[in-house]
């Protein structure tokens, strides 16, 4: 799921700090509005568009940590449309529905616990590329390109 | 860029394998969850009627209640449905209406009764109580009305007089959703069909009671909450077609004059 890359180059400590704080935005903005899962991309976004100009290294890391609040933002879209047709409107508690919700706890959970690890690991210095979310990283942010996405 | 397309369907597959492999535990019996929310909607149907029941006349009378049971029973035995769990209440109001309360209790205005001239049209709108019922529109409409939060108090706690009237007045003054109506429609039909009764008396019992020449009943609550009748009648009518009738069943037309006749009688009643 994660992998210890060496950079294109050696990031300096500021660059450390910021590209762990990526992360870290995601995770407390989790603790401060949990019931609303798009303050997490939010909180991650403001932080890039704060960041798109700075190194390859921060804005790499900035890009990762949007990516995977992207993802969790639609899998968790799902759960408030589908818990809200519960209370609101004509859909009943089924199976499938905790089912669903029982598979998205353990990937917030998981796409948590990784989050919380790439900060820690980041603010070390170790490029941690994410399976498939570090490929897509990769495709999208380039060097040369300062305003990538 | 294939390795990257690849992964990410194996992303997909890991969230839709998980999420297919958990659904295929019985978590509604393994939390009890069905056995809660039916728990609550008893005790939420209770204290409902704990409150309605005092403030209305309710006609006890043996005789009536035996044949409108009976009734019940025909739509029932032939809808693999069990009539025990079902419980028809008449109450005396010159409103002709009739509603389902939560915990499956049916109320009928004796008028509304009065106003049906053979027992079929009396099932026509049974039938269409217990489709609500079937469906759970009750507590839907409860639950979409007022929140699930009152529901579940309600259920733990009781209610104020306030919100027993508020439940009154959306179940038995407000009309469902047309979505719930058209729904409730279909299935009488299917009710009434599977019953062998023509659903044709369930359009009958919709034009009488809004019909324009019987002044008293223009603003019949029953009617005047529902959507429109002569395109609802329309619908029965192609939904009968569509179902086909086989053979009808032989209602006792002296039973049913006798409750009409006891309704009338009022000394009789109580």
């Amino acid at each position: 799921m994660l992998k210890i890359k060496i950079f294109d180059y050696q990031p300096n400590e500021y660059e450390n700090e910021k590209a762990s704080q990526s992360y870290l935005m995601s995770v407390i903005a989790i603790m401060v509005g949990l019931p609303l899962p798009i303050i997490n991309l939010v909180a991650t976004l403001l932080f890039y568009l704060n960041n798109r100009k700075s190194s390859y290294y921060i804005r790499w890391h900035c890009t990762q940590a949007l990516l995977s609040q992207l993802t969790v933002l639609i899998i968790n879209s799902g759960t408030y449309y589908w818990t809200l047709s519960i209370i609101f409107g004509d859909n009943v508690i089924t199976n499938s529905y905790i089912a669903y919700l029982i598979t998205v706890i353990v990937f917030n959970l998981s796409e948590f616990i990784l989050t919380a690890y790439t900060a820690i690991q980041a603010k070390k210095g170790k490029h941690i590329e994410w399976y498939f979310w570090g490929d897509i990283t990769n495709l999208i942010c380039k060097p040369q390109n300062k305003f990538s996405l | 860029m294939i390795n990257i397309f690849l992964k990410f369907l194996l992303m997909i597959g890991l969230f839709l394998g998980s999420w297919f492999v958990l659904s295929q535990i019985d978590f509604m019996k393994l939390l009890n969850i069905e056995k809660l929310s039916t728990d609550a909607e008893k005790k939420v149907g209770n204290f409902v009627w704990e409150y309605f029941q005092p403030q209305k006349e309710e006609i006890k009378n043996e005789v009536v209640k035996e044949q409108l049971d009976s009734l019940l029973n025909i739509l029932c035995v032939n809808n693999q449905l069990s009539p025990d769990d079902y419980s028809i209440h008449v109450i005396r109001e010159d409103e002709p209406n009739a509603f389902a309360l939560p915990a499956n209790r049916i109320v009928f205005h004796h008028s509304l009764i009065l106003n049906c001239t053979t027992p079929e049209e009396y099932c026509a709108i049974l039938a269409h109580e217990i489709a609500h019922i079937k469906h759970n529109h009750v507590i839907k409409k409860l639950r979409q009305e007022l929140g699930i939060s009152i529901l579940l108090s309600i259920s733990q706690n009781g209610m104020g007089s306030s919100i027993g009237r508020q439940i009154i007045g959306l179940l038995s003054g407000n009309a469902y959703s047309r979505k719930y109506e058209r729904e409730a429609d279909k299935t009488a039909v299917d009710l009434l069909i599977n019953a062998k009764i023509d659903p044709i008396h369930f359009t009958k019992i919709l034009n009488r009671i809004s019909s324009d020449s019987n002044d008293h009943l223009i603003n019949s609550e029953w009617i005047s909450t529902h959507p429109d009748t002569k395109k609802r009648c329309r619908t029965i009518l192609q939904l009968r077609d569509q179902k086909g009738i086989i053979s009808l069943q032989d209602i006792s037309m002296k039973k049913w004059t006798l409750i009409q006749e006891l309704l009338k009688s009022e000394p009789i009643l109580n």
